[in-house]
């Protein structure tokens, strides 16, 4: 069982929905994982926006670069200020 | 796409790398999407072009521009596309320019008001086919259809290229039956074959023969004595029956009407309410066919086709059989009593007489029961 999958059995939540949504870790504004997007909309220093299935994500911050990038899974370093995701 | 922007191709391993660099320059990327391993496409701003190739000739990336979205490819794209765009506009142009016409009359709710009378009123104010429509002037055509005698209201609109005409005709009520405080008569000479009286006192019996005007049931009734009358309606229904006739003279001989086998096909055009096409025959008689073939109908070229097919005839003499004649004639007279009298005819029979050089006379005698008060 993946990581976000016993999470969301310990919250009660239904595991199966939540796998084919999206799922953000942000770790101490250091770093972010963020996994289910569809697409990388753009990518400059200051904000990196991924395209979800309905909405999309917007993480802002100082310095920010892609330390790891798969299909539709990505790693973004740097001074994280905020993870919005926009409906 | 973003307008003014290059979608680049790129071959290679270490994308991050690539992205890190870009980053660095201060390259702004847009729908990065990481096809494979080695594969990765992405989306630059047209500024930036010759930046980030250069880049990627440095790191020894193989690339290729997959597209670009600027004002100089649209205008590419639109010199490609010259004869189509200006087929478009010419076909918008059209199609705009005859919707500013009437190309059909619809008109409905008219069935005492004859067409062709609401035709001719809108000849008188020069709306027909192929007409501007803003010619129309519907609250005059209302009020003028309005003051038709059967025409209770009326509306006129335009929908699309047809002019809608509706009609909504007055009702016409049967007076109620009216007690008659008079005598009834008879319409017919007759022999009564049947009375229905409601009020008033009957003056004849069944079986009796009366002439037209005779008094069928007096406007009275007797006192209990039965010696003074007392005024009353009289209200009844008599029948009788009645015998009508008719006499047809006829000759032996007659013509017919019979077509040679020479033919000629006519076909006229018509559009924008011109017409052109149609050709003339030599025939001295002749009859003819016509078909109407409408191409387009609410389209932007209202082509009609009139078909006509000219059938040269002859008159041709023959001898009829005077026995069938008379029989035929007869069923016509008997048809026209039950259309004209509403009434089935009891008995029904004829005489014939020469009268010489080929000439007869025929009499034809009706009898029939029929209201005759």
């Amino acid at each position: 069982m993946s990581f976000f999958s016993e999470v969301a059995k310990t919250m009660g939540l239904d595991s199966l929905r939540i796998a084919s949504g999206y799922q953000v870790i942000n770790y101490n504004g250091e770093a972010a994982y963020v996994e289910g997007f569809v697409q990388v909309l753009s990518i400059d220093n200051n904000e990196i926006v991924l395209k979800l299935k309905k909405g999309k994500i917007v993480i802002s911050g100082e310095n920010l670069s892609v330390a790891s990038l798969e299909t539709g899974a990505i790693i973004v370093k740097g001074n994280i200020k905020e993870v919005k995701s926009e409906r | 796409m973003k307008f003014n922007s290059t979608k680049i191709r790129i071959e290679g391993f270490n994308q991050l790398k690539l992205l890190s660099t870009l980053q660095k320059e201060e390259v702004r990327v847009f729908e990065v999407d990481k096809q494979s391993p080695r594969i990765l496409t992405l989306i630059i701003q047209k500024k930036d072009s010759r930046k980030v190739l250069a880049i990627l000739e440095k790191m020894c990336y193989t690339w290729s521009i997959i597209s670009v979205f600027d004002t100089k490819t649209i205008l590419k794209g639109c010199v490609k596309r010259l004869g189509l765009i200006i087929t478009a506009l010419i076909c918008t142009i059209a199609f705009s320019f005859s919707y500013s016409f009437i190309w059909r009359i619809d008109i409905g709710g008219n069935e005492k008001v004859d067409e062709l009378i609401i035709q001719r009123m809108l000849d008188d104010v020069g709306v027909r086919v192929g007409t501007f429509s803003r010619r129309v002037d519907a609250d005059a055509l209302i009020n003028s259809f309005n003051a038709l005698d059967d025409v209770l209201m009326s509306s006129v609109q335009m929908r699309g290229t047809t002019l809608v005409i509706r009609l909504v005709e007055t009702i016409d009520y049967a007076p109620p039956d009216i007690p008659s405080f008079a005598d009834i008569h008879s319409r017919y000479d007759a022999e009564i074959t049947r009375m229905i009286v409601h009020e008033g006192t009957p003056m004849v019996t069944l079986g009796e023969r009366v002439f037209k005007g005779d008094i069928l049931v007096g406007a009275h009734t007797m006192d209990f004595y039965g010696l003074e009358k007392i005024p009353s309606s009289a209200s009844a229904r008599i029948y009788g029956r009645v015998a009508f006739s008719k006499t047809v003279i006829f000759n032996e001989t007659s013509f017919s009407l019979q077509r040679t086998g020479r033919r000629h096909v006519s076909d006229e055009y018509n559009i924008f309410g011109l017409r052109f096409g149609s050709s003339s025959h030599d025939f001295l008689r002749y009859e003819y066919e016509r078909k109407q073939i409408t191409l387009f109908e609410n389209f932007f070229i209202p082509l009609r086709t009139n078909r006509t097919i000219y059938y040269e005839v002859e008159l041709i003499e023959y001898t009829k059989d005077i026995n069938a004649h008379a029989e035929m004639l007869k069923t016509e007279f008997v048809q026209d009593m039950v259309i004209h009298a509403n009434s089935s005819p009891i008995a029904a029979s004829h005489v014939l007489t020469p009268i010489g050089q080929g000439i007869y006379r025929l009499s034809v005698f009706v009898e029939t029961e029929l209201l005759i008060s």
